[in-house]
Formats: C-alpha cells, structure tokens, sequence
C-alpha cells in the first residue's frame, strides 16, 4: 500500500508540476552549466569544483584570492599581524548582511571556524586551521586569532574554498538551502538537475552584481553541453570539456576564456611500495614519460609541462629545469641498475569520471611500454578510489586543484611531514625539508624565488611521483555575455558580468 | 561463437537431417555471424593496428586509407578495436547466457522434479530475483564490487537465472506426464538416473531456443553495463565501452561510436535470425512473434 | 478474480519485503563507505569514526535494517547522507520525472505500435508488412544507447532542431520543457517498437482468421469497420498486457537513457547515489523502482488473467 500510495504521489507531483506554469525568466538571466551534480550546498564540506562555484557565487570568506593570485580584502576590510605572525586580527567590513537579513557579526567568523575544526564536519579544510591555537571575538566587527607557530600565508586560508564565512544560527541546513553574503542568493537546488539563484540587493559591493538570476544547469554529458550553447539554451559553460573547444572556437556566436592554473594531474608512485621504493626505478619512470605528449594526450594541449606544482607561468618557475622528453632506453638501463633487466608489471589505478586523468593514465600505459614496463590500467569508482587507492595503492593516478600559494602549492606534498605526503607517496628527503621551512620564513622574494628553485630541481631528481603538467581552465560562452573572466583557481566570478 | 553455447550442438543431428529445408533466416543468421566468429577468434592477428596502440600525430582521423574507420581521441585504430572487442562483447552474452544455464538448469530440474518445499523455496527466491528490473539487479551485484568483466558475466548471468529456471520446471513438469517417464520410474530407477538419462535430453531443444534469445538480451545488458562503466574496463575495446568513450566526441568524430554500433547491430540481428530460425526447425508449428 | 487479485497482493507484499532485506545486505557490502566518503581525502581514521557515530552506522545492522524499514512503512524513506536531505522528496521529484519520460514513451508505443502491427497484418506478405518488420527489428537490433547517440548527432547537433539533453521545468513554458522530452522519448519507443508491432501483427492476423471477422465480412461490413471495430478491439487484449510489462522495462531502462541525455529522473539518482556511496539513497531508490517495477508485472498478470478465462478459472479451482 505504502508504495502505491508513494507511486501515486510522485503522479500527482508530476501532473502538479505540469500544472504550474508562467514564471517568465528576468532579463539578466545567466544559464551556466557544471559538469557534475553537487554533493552538498554547504561550503565545509565541499570537495568538488562544481561545489565551489556555488561557494563561490553565495558566500564570501574573510579574504579573497583575487584573479592575478594575491590575496584581496573580503568581508575583512583589513587585518593586522603581530610581529612574530602568531597573532592575527581581522577586522570586519560594516554592515554586511547575510541573505536572511541579519548582520554579518564577528561571532560568525569564529562559529564557522569552529565548525570546520569539528572532527565530526569532516571538512577537508580543517588540517588548514589546526594551527589555530585560540579565537575570540573582540568585538561585533574584530575577530582575533592565535597561531600555535608563526605562519606568514594565515590571510590566504580564509580565501580557500571551504573557509566561507555562514551564518552560525543556520548552519544545519546549509547542505540544502545555503544562506551566505555573496552576491547572489540562493532560490532552489533540484539535484541533478539545477540550482537557481537571484541578484542579491544587498550585496555590499555597490551596484554588483549586474545579474538578476543565475541559473546553474547539471549537465554532465560534454556534447550536451556544447550543443545547449551553440542552441543559446546556455550562456556559459563552466570548466568546458577540453574535446569540445575546437567546436565552440569555429562557432562565431561562442568565445572562448582561458587561464592557466596551477591544478594539476600526477603519475603517484608510492615511494615505501615496491619497486616503487627504489629511486632509480622512480626516476626511470620519469625518464620515460615524454610530458610534451602527455599534455597532448591528456589535455589536447591545454595545459602546460611543468616539474611540480609550480607552473610555468609563475615567477618561481624553475626555467633552467629540462622538461623530460621521453627516453625509454635510458630508463631501461636504469631499471637494469636497479634489478630490474626485463622490466616489471604493475597495476596503475585510474579514478572513473576524471576525463584529463584516465587519459593520462592510458598514455602513461603506452609511453611506458618501450621501457619495459608492463601496465595493466584499473579505473576505479571514485568513492573506491578515496578509501582504498588514494594513499595506499603502489601507482595511481591523482590530481589536485590549484592552491593559493605557492607554499600550500608545494609543501604540503613534498614536505616529509606534509598533509598529503604521508597519505599519497611518502617521499622523505631532509634536503627538502630544509629546502621547504626556509621557504616559509624566507625575508624577500629573491630568497623565496631561489629556495623555491631547488626545490624543483630536487623535487625532479627524486621524482617521487610526476606532474606532468599544470591545466588550463577554459570556459566556453556566447558572444553574449560580457565582463567574464576565468578565474585560476576555476571560481567562477559572476560580480562583473552582464548579458544582452 | 555460439559453438560454446549448447545453442548449436543440441539440435545439430536434425539440422543436418533437415538440411534442405533450413530456414532462411537460419542461412542469413549464420552467414552475418560468421564472420563475427572469425573477428572474435582471430581478431587481434587480423586486426591492421594494436588494438591499443596509440598515436597522438593522427587522434581523431576520419576514415580514410590508413584507417579505415578513423582513429578515436588517443589516435588509435577504431576498425582495429572493434575487430578485437568482438571477442569481449560476445563472450560477455555468450558467457553470462551459459552460466545462467548451468545454475538455472539444475535448479528448475529440481523445482520440477521433485517440487515439494525445495521446489517451493526455489521458485519464491526466483520471483524475487525477477521482481528487480534486470539493469537493476546487475547494478546492485556489480555495485558491490569494484567493476570488472568476469563480475558483469556474473550479474548478468544471474539475472537471467530465474528465466532460465521456470523455463526448465516447466517442460520438467510436463515431461513428468509423459509415458517414458513413467515407464522409467515403475522400473524403480533412481531419481539422478532420470533426471540426467531420460529428462535433460529432451529438455534440451527448448532451452536451445531459449538460449539464442537470451544471449542477445545478455548482449546488449553486457554492453549497457559496460557503457555505464560497470562491465568491460579501459583499455579494453569491448563495444559498448568504445560507444561511452565515444560520447564527448559523437559531434566530431562519430565513426568511432558509429563501427561499433553497426558491428554490435550485426551480433543482434544475427543472433535474432539464427533463433528464430532454430526455432521453426524446432517447431515448425511456431513461427509468429516471440 | 478478487481472490486472486488479493492473493496477488499479499505475495506482492512479501516480495518486496524479501527484497527490502536483500537491498539492504547487498549495499551493505558495497566497498568503499560513506563516513569516508564524507570525510574526503585523507581523513584520519579518527574523524572516519567520528562521523560514522554521527550517522549511526556503527550499530549492529540488524537495528540499523529495522530502524530503516519501519521508516519506509511509516513512508518515510530516510535521510540522504550526502544530500543531507529527506529523501522522499527528492525521489518523488525524481520519480515523477521519469513516469513522464515512461507514461509519454508508453503511450507512444501503444499508438505507433498499434497501429504498424493492424497494418503489417492486413497487408500481410505485402511491402507494407515487409517494410514495417525491418523497421521494427531495427529498432531491438540496436542497444537503446546507440540510438540515443544517433538521435543526439543527427537532431542536436547536425540539424540543431531539439535539445540534447536536460531538464526544463514546466514553468519555463510548455515547448522548452516538452523539446527535452522528444529525444529520450523516441529512444524508448525505438526500443519497444518492435515487439508491440510484432505482437499486434501476429494476435491481428489470428484473430482475422476467426469465424468471427469472416461472419462479419459475409454481413457486408465494409473492410474498415471489421478492422478497427471487430477485429481489433479482440486482437488488443494480449498487446495491451504487453504493454504493462513494457512500463516495467521502461523504468529500468531508463537509467541508461538519462545518463546519456542527463535527464534528472531516477536512473540517474540511482547512479549518483552509488557513486556518492549514498546508502540510504541507494537502498530507498532501488526499493521504489523495483516496487513500480512489480506493481506494473503485477497490472500485466492481472490484466491477462481478466481477459484470459482460463487462468481466471484455474485460479478459482485451485
């Protein structure tokens, strides 16, 4: 009966939804597309891109990562630092309202802090704040924060993705309907299918944004996406599937927007794994991959061969540093050297739905066939990859979304005592460590700049995994649209724009 | 390919004695499934290019000289992948349709022959089986596991098992009034005796029949669930894989979804012809729609 | 019939019973868990458990099965883990999507269908008949998801006529949201086509055979009215539980096709949650969608067994 009863409603709700009609859309109606459907509308635990732009375009955080990569005041106006960077005041623009009407109070800043901190949130920004020794609120508009060592980047973590400031009396239904300060308001979320949003008036950049809705379409199939733009049942698509930009670029009705980003792809190699714990087998693996073809396989172009996360457009960028071009008979002596005459077969563990990194791994699988190396390509459901892969497996392929510095770029994976390194190859080298913590107190550019060098150079001889390359991120739009610029860190920035 | 079904061999003593009266979509079916069985046998020695051999100089080729039916997004040779992924797709419905005899067969013997509680709890557990929709039921199998070929066979092998089962129980049933049956339990011969000597014989040509049809259905349930990525695994080149691999780039490069979907429509009319050509050599009385 | 009909019920109820606990041990097995998932990228195991407490799935999972079927009988289907939502609505939501997709689909079958087989049997032997059975065989030839990539190249992208995938909600006028419909619809059809056309085609030509139809035709009926109002309305009976069945196939087919037009509706719920690692999503989508499943095989017997008196018969004898 009890299933009847449910048939028999989701009739009705069909025929009910047939039955309503009429809304006529606004005038500054933007549609976008995202590629995948989103977990959760609730910044903490976000852990997708698709999550992100949502974050992005409802909430604020304390500070923001600007588009030329620097950190810009946010809802802090402004912030002081002690002088041994332990302590950290930030100071509150006036008269921020969250989109249910009540003022953006410093108690906020230190509830969503807090909640991040909560094991039990399960926020993967929470290693970011475990620094945070104490924080109180001075004042409605002053929020103060201790610092259990001195850390000069503490500014940049409110610009991450999850660091979004909410409401502390509305955090139990975040995940569904969202209330931040950001420029738009949230109206509805129909997972799987869509999230609509609305200007919001109280935005407290005058005269943004220039949207009276934004209507962000989950659409997972690429061709579907191309099509609905060529159609103009889109006006952007976020993140455009590399395959498909050769169609929008012969398209005059399209453009295209791209930046180079520091989010990366890498070939893991579990460094206490066998063969994997032989450097000489690391490096022979290195030898072997041609990165200029890689980034043709994997990215149709679209992306640049770097040494780590670093990426060639920085001015950290180690040019002096050959990209490997692929030498199989070198990388066969090495693995003679290291026992290895004949070569070995390994499994590589490819994520499922990662367009750019289950092509890397099968090129990864041909350009390694001449050195020797037998691989046999396992693609694995993403929740599977996570739980048993990531961290534990011998050789896989992983990736990771641009980081707003270069230090929370590089030493979190190179650092022996860095967050994802123990979890992902556990490379250990003291040279680097040192390398690594002069960086962080490093007293000038040219200090930062030359520490950083070697640490490429390092990070190359070691090769305790390859990184390929760093990714373009592209977005695809009808000539419509105006005022849109990609972000590097793949936000997508709505204040600015406007459509015809 | 059907040889390793028992599709073929059952009936073969009749075939040949029928000869010149084979059904012409018998004659049809085989001759569009006879060169399917070469390319499933020989396909990787036939194939022009590896079939995972890659070159990036020439991804995205219409067809043309060098590539006969153009090259996919890694450059590599898409008639040479449709040849040597006839194999995996076949072998997938073939192999699913063969285990789904093995353990459906003994079990509607049992059901028919010896009913009672047995018969009973058998036939209750097949009608929850039946009660998911079949892609269903083989999501939840595969979900369990992380994907892989053999576990596809697997699912879809079980989820035609209740078929195969009430099939089976029901020509034991009415086998069970005929005459020999009986003749053969008043000789007091073992219930094993009967069931392997004077039943699995002759339930034989009906399961033939049913067969050829399942294996279509195993077919294409094989190739959606390697299309929704829970059957076949890259590098793999089994067809609907190439098809799901194919979407991003259907506006540019159709050829390399449009080989396989022929290649793979060839298998399923085939087989569609070859079964219903067996069935009217079978009996000859039945020839209307199935 | 009622007896019947009831006892049909009754088993119908202690199916999907069976079934519920089947669903629940065989997600339970699933690799990978959800406190995990949740937790993300190397999360130590600490805060694993933590959120595992959090949701209760430490607790013995028989308390855990009981907890979630006495939810389902009090129609509640639980909380989505991910979605950090009450599921029911967003199945319903989901649910009503896709019975468009199938009540649309369906409805199109039965007229086209129809309507080839009436003429494929009255032209028996003839082109038309011809025409209409290669036509038919197609369509069953052809895995559904091949046909959705031909109609995606030929209508979205070459001729630019219909959209190739998505949702529009009703309010955003009736042709956007009818346009999303047409592709995944003919899909379907394409794939149901044939064994009503065949089906009607074989029943219409026994049927034409009977006394029946030629006493009606020795009464000097003109040919049209012995067709449509003689012969068809006998030769339906047997199509139309066909159809029934059909409905069944149709949900399950139809997580394939919303994958490939990304249409929001139940399939791809289905595909979300066991990639999320949703368990109650799992279990409570997998549950509806079986439970529609066999209430539409249940219409099927049900309808045959009215229009067939033998089996109604039987039933009462036994």
């Amino acid at each position: 009966m009890m299933m009847r009863r449910l048939v028999a409603r989701a009739m009705l709700s069909a025929i009910l939804l047939s039955g309503t009609a009429l809304s006529v859309q606004a005038a500054g109606t933007l549609k976008v597309s995202v590629d995948s459907n989103l977990n959760t509308l609730d910044p903490a635990k976000m852990k997708g891109g698709q999550e992100y732009v949502a974050a992005y375009l409802i909430f604020n955080g304390l500070t923001v990562i600007s588009h030329d990569m620097t950190v810009k005041p946010d809802l802090a106006e402004r912030w002081e630092r002690s002088d041994d960077l332990k302590t950290w005041t930030f100071h509150l623009r006036k008269g921020v309202k969250f989109h249910n009407g009540r003022e953006l109070e410093a108690e906020d800043v230190v509830a969503t802090i807090a909640r991040i901190q909560d094991k039990a949130t399960g926020s993967t920004a929470r290693v970011n704040f475990e620094i945070v020794e104490s924080m109180k609120a001075l004042d409605p508009l002053t929020v103060q924060f201790q610092l259990k060592a001195p850390y000069a980047g503490f500014a940049e973590l409110f610009g991450e993705r999850q660091a979004r400031i909410v409401p502390r009396d509305a955090v139990d239904t975040l995940a569904s309907k969202p209330v931040g300060t950001g420029p738009f308001e949230f109206v509805s979320f129909a997972p799987g299918d869509r999230i609509v949003l609305k200007r919001n008036p109280n935005y407290f950049e005058p005269g943004l944004p220039k949207l009276d809705e934004v209507i962000v379409r989950i659409l997972p199939e690429s061709s579907a996406q191309v099509a609905a733009l060529t159609t103009g049942e889109l006006d952007l698509v976020w993140n455009l599937p590399l395959e498909a930009i050769d169609n929008v670029k012969a398209d005059p009705k399209l453009k295209i927007d791209s930046v180079p980003t520091s989010t990366w792809d890498g070939v893991i190699m579990n460094n206490t794994v066998k063969p994997f714990d032989d450097p000489r087998v690391r490096k022979a693996v290195a030898m072997a991959l041609d990165k200029q073809a890689i980034t043709q396989i994997a990215l149709f172009g679209n992306g640049t061969p770097t040494h780590s996360p670093i990426p060639p457009s920085h001015p950290y960028y180690n040019k002096d540093l050959k990209i490997a071009k692929g030498d199989p008979a070198g990388a066969k002596k090495l693995l003679a050297e290291a026992g290895y005459p004949n070569g070995f077969e390994v499994t590589l563990h490819t994520p499922a739905g990662r367009a750019t990194r289950e092509r890397l791994g099968l090129a990864v699988r041909e350009l390694l066939k001449p050195a020797g190396i037998t691989v046999n390509v396992q693609r694995v459901p993403f929740d599977v990859f996570l739980k048993d892969i990531e961290g534990k497996a011998g050789f896989y392929i992983d990736g990771f979304f641009s980081r707003p510095t270069i230090d929370t770029s590089v030493y979190p994976w190179y650092h022996s005592r860095g967050s994802w390194n123990t979890a992902l190859w556990s490379y250990s080298n003291p040279k680097m460590d040192t390398l690594l913590d002069g960086a962080r107190q490093a007293k000038s550019e040219d200090e930062a700049k030359a520490l950083y060098t070697q640490v490429q150079a390092l990070a190359v001889e070691d090769s305790p995994g390859v990184i390929p390359y760093v990714i373009n991120h592209i977005n695809g739009m009808s000539a419509k649209v105006h005022g849109f610029h990609s972000h590097p860190m793949m936000f997508l920035d709505l204040r600015d724009v406007s459509i015809d | 390919m059907t040889d390793a079904t028992p599709a073929r061999q059952a009936p073969s003593r009749g075939l040949l004695a029928r000869l010149p009266a084979l059904p012409v979509s018998l004659v049809i079916g085989v001759l569009l499934l006879a060169p399917l069985a070469v390319a499933a046998v020989a396909g990787s020695w036939l194939a022009p290019y590896p079939y995972d051999e890659m070159n990036i100089m020439s991804r995205l080729q219409p067809p043309g000289a060098d590539f006969w039916f153009g090259t996919d997004e890694f450059g590599r040779d898409v008639f040479s992948r449709t040849l040597v992924g006839t194999g995996s797709s076949l072998v997938m419905g073939v192999a699913a349709t063969a285990l789904s005899l093995l353990a459906g067969v003994p079990l509607g013997l049992v059901a028919g022959y010896k009913g009672g509680r047995a018969g009973e709890a058998i036939m209750r557990a097949m009608d929850v089986l039946m009660s998911f929709p079949p892609i269903l039921l083989g999501i939840l199998v595969l979900a369990v596991t992380p994907p892989a070929q053999w576990k596809a066979i697997v699912a879809i092998g079980i989820v035609y098992v209740p078929q195969v089962v009430r099939l089976t129980r029901a020509i034991t049933l009415e086998l069970m009034q005929e005459e020999f049956i009986t003749a053969a339990r008043l000789r007091g011969e073992s219930a094993a005796y009967i069931l392997f000597h004077e039943i699995l014989p002759n339930i034989w040509p009906p399961l033939a029949v049913e067969a050829s049809l399942r294996v279509v259905f195993a077919i294409l349930l094989g190739a959606s669930l390697s299309f929704i990525g829970m059957g076949a695994q890259p590098p793999s080149s089994d067809w609907g894989l190439m098809i799901s691999e194919a979407r991003p780039f259907v506006e540019q490069a159709p050829w390399i979804a449009l080989c396989p979907g022929f290649a793979l429509a060839t298998a399923v009319i085939g087989i569609n012809l070859l079964g219903d050509g067996l069935r009217s050599l079978l009996d000859p009385r039945n020839t209307g729609a199935h | 019939m009622l007896a019947y009909t009831l006892t049909r019920l009754v088993y119908l109820a202690l199916v999907l019973a069976v079934m519920s606990v089947l669903v629940f041990l065989v997600t339970q097995a699933m690799p990978g868990d959800v406190a995990s998932m949740i937790a993300g990228q190397f999360a130590s195991k600490e805060v694993v458990d933590a959120i595992a407490v959090k949701l209760g799935l430490d607790q013995p999972l028989i308390v855990q099965y009981g907890r979630w079927a006495a939810g389902i009988l009090r129609g509640d289907l639980g909380r989505s883990l991910v979605l950090e939502q009450p599921i029911a609505p967003i199945l319903m939501e989901a649910l009503g999507r896709s019975l468009v997709l199938a009540v649309v689909a369906l409805a199109v079958v039965a007229v086209v269908g129809i309507a080839l087989g009436v003429l494929a049997a009255v032209r028996r032997g003839k082109l038309t008949d011809q025409l209409v059975s290669g036509v038919s065989y197609l369509g069953i030839a052809v895995p559904d998801f091949f046909w959705a990539i031909v109609l995606v190249l030929v209508f979205g992208s070459y001729l630019k006529l219909l959209p190739t995938g998505g949702y529009a909600p009703i309010a955003d006028g009736f042709l956007p949201w009818a346009s999303h419909l047409v592709l995944p619809v003919v899909t379907l059809v394409l794939m149901l086509l044939a064994r009503i056309a065949r089906l009607t085609r074989s029943s219409m030509i026994d049927v034409l055979q009977t006394n029946y139809v030629k006493f009606a035709r020795a009464k000097g009926m003109p040919e049209s009215v012995v067709i449509l109002r003689h012969a068809l309305k006998n030769a339906l009976l047997p199509t139309i539980t066909v159809l029934a069945i059909d409905f069944g196939l149709i949900l399950g087919g139809v997580v394939v096709i919303e994958t490939i037009f990304s249409y929001p509706g139940m399939g791809r719920l289905l595909l979300f949650a066991i990639q999320r690692h949703d368990l109650p999503l799992i279990q409570a989508t997998i549950l509806i969608v079986s439970a529609a499943y066999c209430l539409a095989n249940l219409t099927a017997d049900l309808l045959y067994a009215f229009v067939n008196p033998k089996i109604r018969h039987g039933m009462r004898a036994s």
